[in-house]
């Protein structure tokens, strides 16, 4: 791990050089522009780099981060190093940042470590959270839909990720339109 | 621009609402919506990824595959994706982001914003470099209708859709 080098955020990254956009009808907004952390942040990228990527986003006013279980190489370590650039980088910043992870793809061996189960959404959850050191997430996503699965359990889960303080707000990813409409 | 089927009417089978006894949907109309009108209607936002196909829709493969490019290391990269035909789509696309002054990248991170339902736009970066030319997107977001028809000549959908089969 290289010597920490301070970061000063630039201190203009709010002065409309990024448009934030609501989440449809709620109080959220996101940055018209996100950055996603599926490529580009595992092990087989220089850590400096990575830092050098989070401390530029910012900069130019991408509050956004989004991360999943699964994202690495290997899967859970963009997690971890983004753990790591939150000790690093983000230091206070944390209530200016909107960090996002999801559960869905295959993630530990297992019947418990796929799907859209609640024992699989809850666990994987507390595992993110541990791997980047935070006490919730912004947003938490079922990753992809679960025919397995009836939606009431799935939808459960989210909405109890929320209540018990593991997530701000939540979503689904890559569920189709009848699905997203009965959601 | 290569994958629109947040755009498209739902056309799929209906496993899920035959296992589960038909409950489901409220009527036979939600079936034919497509996602991007769903989530409009329930006023809902949307978060589009992957608005770059991968790196498809920037200026990398114009010329071939350069080294260290997503498509020569990742497992995600499907073949099917450097076919001559999309090459084809991607030189016109190309073409007509230098019309207004962008990269291919830009234009389609401006394009995916183009519709307000679109919250945010979420794009990878394997450098600062990359980052900075993406971000120069909010430059232009405006399109004229002239060039959102010629755009739509040459954005069809590919069948790059690597989790197409997730879709469901």
């Amino acid at each position: 791990m290289p010597t920490p080098v301070p970061y000063v955020p630039d201190a203009g990254r709010y002065d409309g050089r990024m448009p934030y956009r609501k989440v449809g009808k709620w109080g959220l907004r996101l940055p018209a522009i996100s950055l996603g952390l599926w490529q580009n942040f595992g092990d087989d990228v220089p850590f400096a780099r990575q830092e050098a990527i989070l401390r530029r986003a910012f900069d130019l006013g991408v509050t956004h981060f989004d991360l999943a279980n699964n994202y690495g190489p290997l899967a859970g370590a963009a997690e971890e190093n983004f753990g790591r650039h939150m000790r690093r980088t983000f230091v206070g910043l944390r209530h200016q940042l909107v960090i996002s992870t999801k559960a869905g793809y295959d993630m530990w061996a297992g019947p418990y470590g796929v799907g859209g189960s609640r024992k699989y959404l809850l666990d994987s959850l507390d595992e993110s959270l541990q791997r980047m050191g935070l006490d919730y997430v912004d947003i938490f996503y079922s990753h992809r839909f679960d025919p397995e699965t009836p939606l009431e359990e799935t939808m459960g889960a989210l909405d109890f990720a929320v209540r018990s303080g593991r997530a701000r707000y939540v979503g689904i990813s890559s569920y189709s339109a009848p699905r997203t409409r009965e959601a | 621009m290569l994958n629109r089927w947040i755009e498209e009417p739902y056309s799929g089978d209906d496993p899920h609402a035959a296992r589960h006894g038909g409950a489901g949907f409220g009527s036979d109309s939600a079936k034919h919506e497509s996602l991007i009108d769903v989530l409009a209607d329930e006023q809902m936002g949307c978060i589009v990824f992957s608005p770059l196909a991968q790196g498809l829709l920037t200026d990398k493969y114009l010329e071939g595959v350069p080294a260290g490019s997503r498509a020569t290391k990742s497992p995600s990269w499907n073949e099917s994706m450097l076919t001559d035909e999309n090459l084809t789509r991607v030189r016109a696309l190309n073409s007509l982001a230098a019309k207004r002054g962008q990269t291919l990248a830009q234009m389609a991170v401006a394009w995916v914003l183009r519709q307000p339902t679109v919250t945010s736009a979420l794009v990878g970066a394997s450098s600062v470099a990359q980052l900075d030319d993406t971000v120069g997107a909010l430059d232009a977001l405006e399109f004229d209708d002239a060039t959102l028809a010629l755009i739509d000549r040459y954005a069809l959908d590919s069948d790059i859709n690597i989790w197409s089969s997730s879709f469901l």
